[in-house]
Protein backbone atom coordinates (compact mmCIF):
# COMPACT_ATOMS: atom_id res chain seq x y z
CA UNK A 1 0.00 0.00 0.00
CA UNK A 2 1.33 3.59 -1.18
CA UNK A 3 -0.92 5.36 0.41
CA UNK A 4 -0.15 7.14 3.89
CA UNK A 5 -2.24 7.85 6.81
CA UNK A 6 0.55 9.88 8.62
CA UNK A 7 0.23 13.03 8.73
CA UNK A 8 3.23 14.20 7.22
CA UNK A 9 2.07 16.93 5.51
CA UNK A 10 1.99 19.35 8.68
CA UNK A 11 5.27 17.95 9.99
CA UNK A 12 8.56 19.48 10.39
CA UNK A 13 10.82 16.58 8.97
CA UNK A 14 9.64 17.11 5.61
CA UNK A 15 12.15 20.05 4.66
CA UNK A 16 14.54 19.31 7.82
CA UNK A 17 15.47 15.46 6.45
CA UNK A 18 16.16 15.88 3.31
CA UNK A 19 18.95 19.04 3.51
CA UNK A 20 20.49 17.38 6.71
CA UNK A 21 20.63 14.26 4.51
CA UNK A 22 21.43 16.16 1.68
CA UNK A 23 24.03 18.10 3.04
CA UNK A 24 25.57 14.28 4.86
CA UNK A 25 25.32 12.51 1.77
CA UNK A 26 27.29 15.07 0.31
CA UNK A 27 30.73 15.45 2.85
CA UNK A 28 29.99 11.36 2.45
CA UNK A 29 30.53 11.63 -1.60
CA UNK A 30 33.45 14.53 -1.34
CA UNK A 31 35.05 12.69 1.06
CA UNK A 32 34.84 9.39 -0.67
CA UNK A 33 35.66 10.54 -4.15
CA UNK A 34 38.62 11.65 -2.49
CA UNK A 35 39.48 8.43 -1.41
CA UNK A 36 38.74 6.79 -4.99
CA UNK A 37 41.18 9.36 -6.37
CA UNK A 38 43.82 9.03 -4.25
CA UNK A 39 43.67 5.31 -4.93
CA UNK A 40 43.58 5.83 -8.55
CA UNK A 41 46.22 7.94 -8.21
CA UNK A 42 48.02 5.45 -6.14
CA UNK A 43 47.92 1.97 -8.94
CA UNK A 44 48.73 4.78 -11.43
CA UNK A 45 51.81 6.21 -9.80
CA UNK A 46 52.37 2.70 -8.88
CA UNK A 47 52.50 1.28 -12.35
CA UNK A 48 54.75 3.90 -13.99
CA UNK A 49 57.01 3.61 -11.01
CA UNK A 50 57.50 0.25 -10.95
CA UNK A 51 58.69 0.15 -14.83
CA UNK A 52 61.21 2.96 -14.10
CA UNK A 53 65.20 2.16 -13.43
CA UNK A 54 67.60 4.30 -13.14
CA UNK A 55 71.13 3.27 -13.52
CA UNK A 56 74.14 6.29 -12.20
CA UNK A 57 77.25 5.83 -13.87
CA UNK A 58 79.63 7.80 -11.44
CA UNK A 59 82.80 9.29 -13.53
CA UNK A 60 86.47 7.47 -12.33
CA UNK A 61 88.43 10.53 -11.45
CA UNK A 62 91.68 8.56 -10.53
CA UNK A 63 91.67 7.97 -14.62
CA UNK A 64 93.56 9.70 -17.07
CA UNK A 65 91.13 10.59 -19.52
CA UNK A 66 86.96 10.27 -17.37
CA UNK A 67 85.23 11.74 -19.50
CA UNK A 68 86.38 8.98 -22.23
CA UNK A 69 86.35 6.10 -19.95
CA UNK A 70 83.03 7.47 -18.75
CA UNK A 71 81.36 7.56 -22.72
CA UNK A 72 82.76 4.14 -22.84
CA UNK A 73 81.38 2.98 -19.94
CA UNK A 74 77.79 4.18 -21.00
CA UNK A 75 78.73 2.62 -24.33
CA UNK A 76 78.94 -0.70 -22.75
CA UNK A 77 76.03 -0.45 -20.42
CA UNK A 78 74.01 0.84 -23.58
CA UNK A 79 74.74 -2.34 -25.42
CA UNK A 80 74.07 -4.75 -22.66
CA UNK A 81 71.00 -2.95 -22.12
CA UNK A 82 69.78 -3.30 -25.64
CA UNK A 83 70.47 -7.29 -25.71
CA UNK A 84 68.94 -8.06 -22.01
CA UNK A 85 65.26 -8.77 -22.25
CA UNK A 86 62.64 -7.27 -20.41
CA UNK A 87 64.22 -4.35 -21.60
CA UNK A 88 61.57 -1.77 -23.29
CA UNK A 89 63.68 1.20 -24.00
CA UNK A 90 65.91 3.15 -21.99
CA UNK A 91 67.62 6.95 -22.56
CA UNK A 92 70.34 8.46 -21.25
CA UNK A 93 70.21 11.29 -19.45
CA UNK A 94 72.82 14.21 -21.26
CA UNK A 95 75.43 16.11 -19.26
CA UNK A 96 73.52 18.90 -19.95
CA UNK A 97 70.42 17.75 -18.89
CA UNK A 98 71.97 17.03 -15.44
CA UNK A 99 73.35 20.38 -15.39
CA UNK A 100 69.65 21.69 -15.29
CA UNK A 101 68.21 19.82 -13.33
CA UNK A 102 71.02 20.41 -10.03
CA UNK A 103 71.23 24.02 -11.60
CA UNK A 104 68.66 25.09 -8.64
CA UNK A 105 70.51 23.46 -6.04
CA UNK A 106 74.09 24.03 -6.76
CA UNK A 107 74.00 27.41 -8.78
CA UNK A 108 76.28 27.71 -12.63
CA UNK A 109 79.28 25.09 -10.76
CA UNK A 110 77.30 21.66 -12.25
CA UNK A 111 79.74 22.23 -15.44
CA UNK A 112 82.71 22.09 -13.54
CA UNK A 113 81.67 19.64 -11.28
CA UNK A 114 82.26 15.37 -12.12
CA UNK A 115 78.55 14.89 -13.06
CA UNK A 116 77.60 11.18 -12.87
CA UNK A 117 75.32 10.21 -16.11
CA UNK A 118 72.46 8.84 -15.83
CA UNK A 119 70.01 6.61 -18.03
CA UNK A 120 66.70 5.97 -17.69
CA UNK A 121 65.49 2.33 -18.30
CA UNK A 122 62.18 1.56 -19.12
CA UNK A 123 61.53 -2.42 -18.43
CA UNK A 124 58.81 -3.92 -20.12
CA UNK A 125 55.61 -4.66 -19.09
CA UNK A 126 54.84 -8.44 -21.14
CA UNK A 127 58.41 -9.70 -20.68
CA UNK A 128 60.22 -10.13 -17.29
CA UNK A 129 62.92 -8.69 -16.68
CA UNK A 130 65.93 -10.34 -14.59
CA UNK A 131 67.10 -7.49 -12.56
CA UNK A 132 70.19 -9.53 -10.68
CA UNK A 133 71.53 -10.75 -13.78
CA UNK A 134 71.49 -7.58 -15.50
CA UNK A 135 73.05 -6.02 -12.29
CA UNK A 136 76.10 -8.94 -12.44
CA UNK A 137 76.39 -8.22 -15.89
CA UNK A 138 76.94 -4.51 -15.91
CA UNK A 139 79.46 -4.91 -12.87
CA UNK A 140 81.41 -6.98 -14.63
CA UNK A 141 81.55 -4.38 -17.58
CA UNK A 142 81.68 -1.16 -15.34
CA UNK A 143 82.53 -0.03 -12.04
CA UNK A 144 81.30 2.40 -10.12
CA UNK A 145 77.43 2.41 -10.60
CA UNK A 146 74.58 2.69 -9.03
CA UNK A 147 71.51 0.51 -9.96
CA UNK A 148 68.09 1.62 -8.20
CA UNK A 149 64.32 1.08 -8.55
CA UNK A 150 61.67 3.14 -7.07
CA UNK A 151 60.21 0.32 -4.88
CA UNK A 152 60.98 1.72 -1.57
CA UNK A 153 59.61 5.19 -2.89
CA UNK A 154 56.65 3.17 -3.71
CA UNK A 155 56.03 1.54 -0.52
CA UNK A 156 56.10 4.30 1.45
CA UNK A 157 53.52 6.49 -0.78
CA UNK A 158 51.54 3.54 -0.95
CA UNK A 159 51.51 3.40 2.90
CA UNK A 160 51.02 7.33 3.14
CA UNK A 161 47.79 6.92 0.84
CA UNK A 162 46.49 3.92 2.34
CA UNK A 163 46.67 5.80 5.95
CA UNK A 164 44.91 8.63 4.36
CA UNK A 165 42.28 6.55 3.36
CA UNK A 166 42.24 4.62 6.62
CA UNK A 167 40.80 8.54 7.74
CA UNK A 168 38.82 8.89 5.25
CA UNK A 169 36.73 6.03 5.81
CA UNK A 170 36.45 6.52 9.18
CA UNK A 171 35.34 10.17 8.44
CA UNK A 172 32.87 9.11 6.28
CA UNK A 173 31.55 6.31 8.97
CA UNK A 174 31.23 9.33 11.72
CA UNK A 175 29.36 11.64 8.94
CA UNK A 176 26.51 8.35 8.14
CA UNK A 177 26.50 7.33 11.76
CA UNK A 178 25.90 11.21 12.35
CA UNK A 179 22.92 10.81 9.63
CA UNK A 180 21.50 8.01 11.13
CA UNK A 181 21.66 9.44 14.48
CA UNK A 182 19.70 12.76 13.35
CA UNK A 183 16.99 10.38 11.35
CA UNK A 184 16.42 8.94 14.90
CA UNK A 185 15.91 11.85 16.51
CA UNK A 186 14.08 13.70 13.34
CA UNK A 187 11.75 9.97 13.54
CA UNK A 188 11.33 10.81 17.59
CA UNK A 189 10.15 14.29 16.91
CA UNK A 190 8.00 12.76 13.88
CA UNK A 191 6.43 10.55 15.86
CA UNK A 192 6.01 13.29 18.52
CA UNK A 193 3.62 15.23 16.24
CA UNK A 194 1.76 12.70 14.86
CA UNK A 195 0.87 11.22 18.12
CA UNK A 196 -3.06 11.71 18.25
CA UNK A 197 -2.90 10.16 14.69
CA UNK A 198 -1.00 7.28 15.63
CA UNK A 199 -3.03 6.47 18.87
CA UNK A 200 -6.45 6.59 16.68
CA UNK A 201 -4.77 4.45 13.97
CA UNK A 202 -4.02 1.88 16.97
CA UNK A 203 -7.61 2.58 17.77
CA UNK A 204 -8.88 1.07 14.82
CA UNK A 205 -6.40 -2.16 14.39
CA UNK A 206 -3.37 -0.60 13.22
CA UNK A 207 -0.21 -3.22 14.24
CA UNK A 208 3.37 -1.49 15.25
CA UNK A 209 4.48 -3.11 12.16
CA UNK A 210 2.00 -1.10 10.16
CA UNK A 211 2.54 1.98 11.38
CA UNK A 212 6.19 1.24 11.60
CA UNK A 213 5.98 0.67 7.42
CA UNK A 214 4.33 3.99 7.00
CA UNK A 215 6.72 6.03 8.73
CA UNK A 216 10.42 4.65 8.08
CA UNK A 217 8.89 4.40 4.45
CA UNK A 218 8.45 7.98 4.47
CA UNK A 219 11.55 8.65 6.44
CA UNK A 220 13.37 6.33 3.68
CA UNK A 221 11.69 8.09 0.70
CA UNK A 222 13.04 11.96 2.54
CA UNK A 223 16.26 10.66 3.00
CA UNK A 224 16.64 9.51 -1.02
CA UNK A 225 15.23 12.48 -1.95
CA UNK A 226 18.51 14.40 0.17
CA UNK A 227 20.30 11.72 -0.75
CA UNK A 228 19.82 12.30 -4.70
CA UNK A 229 20.28 16.41 -4.16
CA UNK A 230 23.58 16.07 -2.06
CA UNK A 231 24.78 13.05 -4.88
CA UNK A 232 24.24 15.70 -7.08
CA UNK A 233 26.05 18.70 -5.71
CA UNK A 234 28.45 16.40 -4.87
CA UNK A 235 29.03 14.78 -9.09
CA UNK A 236 28.39 18.61 -9.52
CA UNK A 237 31.89 20.09 -7.18
CA UNK A 238 34.07 16.74 -8.31
CA UNK A 239 33.38 18.25 -11.92
CA UNK A 240 34.35 21.74 -11.39
CA UNK A 241 37.30 19.88 -9.23
CA UNK A 242 38.68 17.79 -12.49
CA UNK A 243 37.89 20.98 -14.93
CA UNK A 244 40.38 23.05 -12.21
CA UNK A 245 42.25 20.49 -11.71
CA UNK A 246 43.30 19.51 -15.44
CA UNK A 247 44.79 23.21 -15.01
CA UNK A 248 46.91 21.92 -12.53
CA UNK A 249 49.27 19.83 -14.73
CA UNK A 250 52.70 19.27 -12.93
CA UNK A 251 55.31 17.48 -14.90
CA UNK A 252 56.79 15.44 -11.42
CA UNK A 253 53.41 14.50 -10.46
CA UNK A 254 51.44 14.40 -13.90
CA UNK A 255 47.41 15.11 -13.86
CA UNK A 256 45.20 14.11 -11.38
CA UNK A 257 42.87 11.51 -12.64
CA UNK A 258 38.92 11.70 -12.72
CA UNK A 259 37.80 8.63 -14.10
CA UNK A 260 34.11 8.30 -14.87
CA UNK A 261 33.28 5.26 -12.55
CA UNK A 262 33.80 7.72 -9.92
CA UNK A 263 30.25 8.92 -9.91
CA UNK A 264 29.18 5.70 -10.16
CA UNK A 265 30.60 4.40 -7.34
CA UNK A 266 30.01 7.70 -5.00
CA UNK A 267 26.15 6.89 -6.04
CA UNK A 268 26.21 4.12 -3.12
CA UNK A 269 26.26 6.54 -0.62
CA UNK A 270 22.63 8.03 -0.96
CA UNK A 271 21.89 4.59 -0.97
CA UNK A 272 23.74 3.75 1.65
CA UNK A 273 22.26 6.63 3.57
CA UNK A 274 18.47 5.40 2.29
CA UNK A 275 19.29 2.24 4.34
CA UNK A 276 20.63 3.89 7.47
CA UNK A 277 17.38 5.83 7.00
CA UNK A 278 14.98 2.89 7.11
CA UNK A 279 16.81 1.12 9.53
CA UNK A 280 17.31 4.01 12.14
CA UNK A 281 13.83 4.79 11.63
CA UNK A 282 12.35 1.47 12.45
CA UNK A 283 14.61 1.15 15.33
CA UNK A 284 13.38 4.13 16.83
CA UNK A 285 9.43 4.12 15.95
CA UNK A 286 9.37 0.36 17.57
CA UNK A 287 10.84 1.61 20.64
CA UNK A 288 8.87 4.37 20.83
CA UNK A 289 5.44 2.96 19.80
CA UNK A 290 5.74 0.27 22.39
CA UNK A 291 5.84 3.14 24.96
CA UNK A 292 2.70 4.42 23.39
CA UNK A 293 0.38 1.19 23.15
CA UNK B 1 -25.19 -11.04 34.44
CA UNK B 2 -26.84 -9.90 31.59
CA UNK B 3 -29.35 -11.61 29.28
CA UNK B 4 -28.00 -12.39 25.65
CA UNK B 5 -30.49 -12.02 22.67
CA UNK B 6 -28.27 -15.49 21.78
CA UNK B 7 -28.35 -17.30 25.14
CA UNK B 8 -26.32 -20.25 23.39
CA UNK B 9 -23.52 -18.18 22.36
CA UNK B 10 -20.08 -17.77 24.70
CA UNK B 11 -19.19 -14.44 25.94
CA UNK B 12 -17.10 -12.31 23.30
CA UNK B 13 -16.54 -9.88 26.49
CA UNK B 14 -16.21 -10.30 30.12
CA UNK B 15 -15.68 -8.36 33.07
CA UNK B 16 -15.02 -9.77 36.25
CA UNK B 17 -15.05 -7.51 39.29
CA UNK B 18 -13.10 -4.83 37.15
CA UNK B 19 -12.34 -1.63 39.06
CA UNK B 20 -10.40 1.10 37.14
CA UNK B 21 -8.87 4.25 38.54
CA UNK B 22 -6.69 6.86 37.03
CA UNK B 23 -3.63 7.29 38.90
CA UNK B 24 -3.82 7.86 42.45
CA UNK B 25 -7.26 9.12 41.91
CA UNK B 26 -10.88 7.58 42.93
CA UNK B 27 -12.28 4.39 41.49
CA UNK B 28 -14.29 5.52 38.65
CA UNK B 29 -15.59 1.92 37.73
CA UNK B 30 -16.15 -0.24 40.93
CA UNK B 31 -16.56 -4.35 40.79
CA UNK B 32 -18.09 -3.89 37.62
CA UNK B 33 -19.45 -7.34 35.90
CA UNK B 34 -20.49 -7.71 32.40
CA UNK B 35 -20.43 -10.42 30.51
CA UNK B 36 -21.64 -9.35 25.93
CA UNK B 37 -22.51 -12.07 23.72
CA UNK B 38 -22.84 -11.77 20.33
CA UNK B 39 -25.81 -10.24 18.89
CA UNK B 40 -26.11 -8.71 22.26
CA UNK B 41 -27.47 -4.82 22.23
CA UNK B 42 -27.45 -2.22 24.86
CA UNK B 43 -27.75 1.09 25.48
CA UNK B 44 -25.52 2.70 28.83
CA UNK B 45 -26.92 5.11 30.43
CA UNK B 46 -25.57 7.46 33.38
CA UNK B 47 -24.92 10.99 34.31
CA UNK B 48 -21.92 13.03 33.44
CA UNK B 49 -19.09 11.63 34.81
CA UNK B 50 -20.48 8.20 35.99
CA UNK B 51 -17.79 6.39 34.14
CA UNK B 52 -19.88 5.83 30.40
CA UNK B 53 -16.34 6.69 28.67
CA UNK B 54 -14.74 5.17 30.99
CA UNK B 55 -16.18 1.77 30.61
CA UNK B 56 -16.41 2.03 26.53
CA UNK B 57 -12.68 2.73 26.38
CA UNK B 58 -11.99 -0.79 28.68
CA UNK B 59 -14.02 -2.47 26.27
CA UNK B 60 -12.00 -1.28 23.33
CA UNK B 61 -9.06 -2.00 24.61
CA UNK B 62 -7.59 2.07 25.55
CA UNK B 63 -7.46 1.21 29.27
CA UNK B 64 -6.50 -2.05 31.34
CA UNK B 65 -8.53 -2.27 34.76
CA UNK B 66 -6.66 -1.53 37.93
CA UNK B 67 -8.13 -4.87 39.53
CA UNK B 68 -10.46 -7.41 38.26
CA UNK B 69 -10.34 -9.40 34.82
CA UNK B 70 -11.20 -8.34 31.39
CA UNK B 71 -11.47 -10.91 28.59
CA UNK B 72 -12.04 -9.91 25.12
CA UNK B 73 -12.55 -12.47 22.31
CA UNK B 74 -10.76 -15.37 24.55
CA UNK B 75 -7.68 -12.99 25.27
CA UNK B 76 -7.14 -11.99 29.25
CA UNK B 77 -6.09 -8.24 28.74
CA UNK B 78 -3.55 -7.98 31.50
CA UNK B 79 -1.60 -10.54 28.80
CA UNK B 80 -2.37 -9.44 25.81
CA UNK B 81 0.24 -8.58 22.84
CA UNK B 82 0.32 -5.58 20.72
CA UNK B 83 0.16 -7.79 17.62
CA UNK B 84 -2.88 -9.38 19.39
CA UNK B 85 -4.55 -6.16 20.05
CA UNK B 86 -4.59 -4.89 16.87
CA UNK B 87 -6.02 -7.43 15.23
CA UNK B 88 -9.27 -7.63 18.52
CA UNK B 89 -9.51 -3.88 17.81
CA UNK B 90 -10.20 -4.91 14.06
CA UNK B 91 -13.45 -6.65 15.08
CA UNK B 92 -13.98 -3.55 17.38
CA UNK B 93 -15.99 -0.43 15.57
CA UNK B 94 -16.00 2.70 17.50
CA UNK B 95 -17.84 5.98 17.54
CA UNK B 96 -15.34 7.92 19.96
CA UNK B 97 -17.40 11.07 21.42
CA UNK B 98 -14.92 13.68 20.10
CA UNK B 99 -14.73 11.63 16.35
CA UNK B 100 -11.27 11.30 16.35
CA UNK B 101 -11.39 11.64 12.83
CA UNK B 102 -7.86 12.68 10.95
CA UNK B 103 -7.59 15.95 9.81
CA UNK B 104 -5.23 15.75 6.92
CA UNK B 105 -7.26 12.43 5.13
CA UNK B 106 -10.57 13.44 3.30
CA UNK B 107 -14.01 11.98 4.41
CA UNK B 108 -13.21 8.60 1.38
CA UNK B 109 -9.78 7.97 3.24
CA UNK B 110 -11.05 8.45 7.03
CA UNK B 111 -13.74 5.75 6.53
CA UNK B 112 -11.68 3.84 4.49
CA UNK B 113 -8.72 3.83 7.29
CA UNK B 114 -9.70 0.78 8.82
CA UNK B 115 -10.26 -1.58 5.42
CA UNK B 116 -6.81 -0.44 4.28
CA UNK B 117 -5.10 -1.40 8.04
CA UNK B 118 -6.61 -4.47 7.59
CA UNK B 119 -5.13 -4.89 3.95
CA UNK B 120 -8.44 -4.74 2.14
CA UNK B 121 -7.67 -3.87 -1.93
CA UNK B 122 -8.56 -0.49 -3.22
CA UNK B 123 -10.66 -2.04 -5.60
CA UNK B 124 -12.80 -3.18 -2.34
CA UNK B 125 -12.43 0.32 -0.85
CA UNK B 126 -14.02 1.76 -3.78
CA UNK B 127 -16.11 -0.38 -4.17
CA UNK B 128 -17.89 -0.31 -0.30
CA UNK B 129 -16.88 3.43 1.02
CA UNK B 130 -18.29 5.85 -1.35
CA UNK B 131 -21.63 3.81 -1.28
CA UNK B 132 -21.03 3.84 2.93
CA UNK B 133 -20.50 7.49 2.99
CA UNK B 134 -23.45 7.95 0.48
CA UNK B 135 -25.39 6.38 3.02
CA UNK B 136 -24.97 8.61 6.10
CA UNK B 137 -25.72 11.31 3.42
CA UNK B 138 -22.10 13.15 2.58
CA UNK B 139 -21.59 11.90 -0.42
CA UNK B 140 -20.67 15.37 -1.93
CA UNK B 141 -18.39 15.42 0.93
CA UNK B 142 -16.52 12.68 -0.27
CA UNK B 143 -13.15 14.46 -0.73
CA UNK B 144 -13.56 16.94 2.15
CA UNK B 145 -11.43 17.05 4.81
CA UNK B 146 -13.04 16.60 8.57
CA UNK B 147 -12.53 20.46 9.51
CA UNK B 148 -14.61 21.69 6.85
CA UNK B 149 -17.59 19.73 7.88
CA UNK B 150 -20.16 20.21 11.02
CA UNK B 151 -19.99 18.41 13.90
CA UNK B 152 -23.33 16.55 13.15
CA UNK B 153 -21.46 15.83 9.81
CA UNK B 154 -18.20 14.54 11.82
CA UNK B 155 -20.20 12.22 13.67
CA UNK B 156 -21.46 10.61 10.84
CA UNK B 157 -17.81 9.87 9.26
CA UNK B 158 -17.20 8.30 12.23
CA UNK B 159 -19.48 6.38 12.64
CA UNK B 160 -19.02 5.06 8.85
CA UNK B 161 -15.71 4.58 9.71
CA UNK B 162 -16.87 2.09 12.45
CA UNK B 163 -18.73 0.00 11.04
CA UNK B 164 -17.13 0.06 7.68
CA UNK B 165 -15.65 -3.35 8.14
CA UNK B 166 -18.69 -5.05 9.79
CA UNK B 167 -17.18 -4.84 13.61
CA UNK B 168 -18.16 -8.06 15.60
CA UNK B 169 -18.49 -5.41 18.66
CA UNK B 170 -19.69 -1.73 17.84
CA UNK B 171 -19.28 1.02 20.96
CA UNK B 172 -20.72 3.77 20.45
CA UNK B 173 -19.93 7.04 22.72
CA UNK B 174 -22.63 9.43 22.56
CA UNK B 175 -23.40 8.89 18.33
CA UNK B 176 -26.64 10.90 17.91
CA UNK B 177 -25.78 13.79 19.86
CA UNK B 178 -25.25 15.91 17.20
CA UNK B 179 -27.45 14.88 14.62
CA UNK B 180 -31.10 15.63 14.08
CA UNK B 181 -33.99 13.10 15.24
CA UNK B 182 -34.05 12.05 11.49
CA UNK B 183 -30.43 11.10 11.03
CA UNK B 184 -30.65 9.97 14.85
CA UNK B 185 -33.13 7.15 13.95
CA UNK B 186 -31.69 6.73 10.69
CA UNK B 187 -28.11 5.65 12.47
CA UNK B 188 -29.44 3.54 15.07
CA UNK B 189 -31.63 1.20 12.17
CA UNK B 190 -27.73 0.79 10.65
CA UNK B 191 -26.80 -0.15 14.35
CA UNK B 192 -30.20 -2.69 14.51
CA UNK B 193 -29.30 -3.47 10.95
CA UNK B 194 -25.95 -4.98 12.06
CA UNK B 195 -27.00 -6.04 15.44
CA UNK B 196 -29.35 -8.03 13.17
CA UNK B 197 -25.88 -9.62 11.46
CA UNK B 198 -24.95 -10.77 14.48
CA UNK B 199 -23.19 -7.70 15.66
CA UNK B 200 -22.79 -6.74 19.63
CA UNK B 201 -24.01 -3.45 20.19
CA UNK B 202 -23.39 -1.06 22.99
CA UNK B 203 -24.36 2.23 22.78
CA UNK B 204 -23.65 5.29 25.63
CA UNK B 205 -26.70 7.60 25.23
CA UNK B 206 -28.51 10.48 27.52
CA UNK B 207 -31.24 10.70 24.77
CA UNK B 208 -34.06 8.69 26.71
CA UNK B 209 -36.30 8.75 23.50
CA UNK B 210 -33.76 6.72 21.54
CA UNK B 211 -33.75 4.18 25.00
CA UNK B 212 -37.81 4.16 24.63
CA UNK B 213 -38.47 4.16 20.55
CA UNK B 214 -36.05 0.63 20.32
CA UNK B 215 -36.71 -0.97 23.86
CA UNK B 216 -33.39 -2.59 24.34
CA UNK B 217 -31.84 -3.56 27.99
CA UNK B 218 -30.22 -0.66 29.41
CA UNK B 219 -27.09 -0.90 31.58
CA UNK B 220 -26.42 2.11 34.00
CA UNK B 221 -23.84 3.73 35.80
CA UNK B 222 -23.91 5.56 38.79
CA UNK B 223 -21.23 6.62 41.21
CA UNK B 224 -18.84 3.74 39.38
CA UNK B 225 -21.66 0.60 39.92
CA UNK B 226 -22.93 -0.56 36.90
CA UNK B 227 -26.76 -1.81 37.00
CA UNK B 228 -29.10 -2.80 34.22
CA UNK B 229 -32.29 -1.71 34.40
Amino acid sequence: MLKTDIAFKTDLNKGFLPFITAFMVFLASITFATALISSNITSEWSSYMANKITIQVLPDMTSQKPQKELDDRIKNITTILKQTPGIKSHYIVSTKETSELLKPWLGDFTTDLPLPRIINVEVSDIIPLNQTALKKEIANYSKNIKFETFDKWIYDFKASISAIQTLLGIIIILILTTTGLTICYATKSGLNINKKVINIMHMVGATNKYITTQFSRQMMKLALLGGSIGYLFSCFTIFVIKISASYLTNETIGQFQFPAYIYLYVLIIPIIAGIIAKISAVLTINKELKKMV
Amino acid sequence: MQKSNNPNNKPIISLQNVGLRYNAGPEVLKDINLELKAGDFYFLTGASGAGKTTLLKLLHLAHKPTRGKVRIFGHDVDNIKQYDMAHIRRKIGIVFQDYHLLDHLSVLDNVALPLRIAGKSEKYIQAHVPELIEWVGLKSFINTKPKLLSGGQQQRVAIARAVINNPEILIADEPTGNVDDEMAKKLLFLFLELNKMGTTVIIATHSTNLIKQFNFPVLHLQDGYLTKE
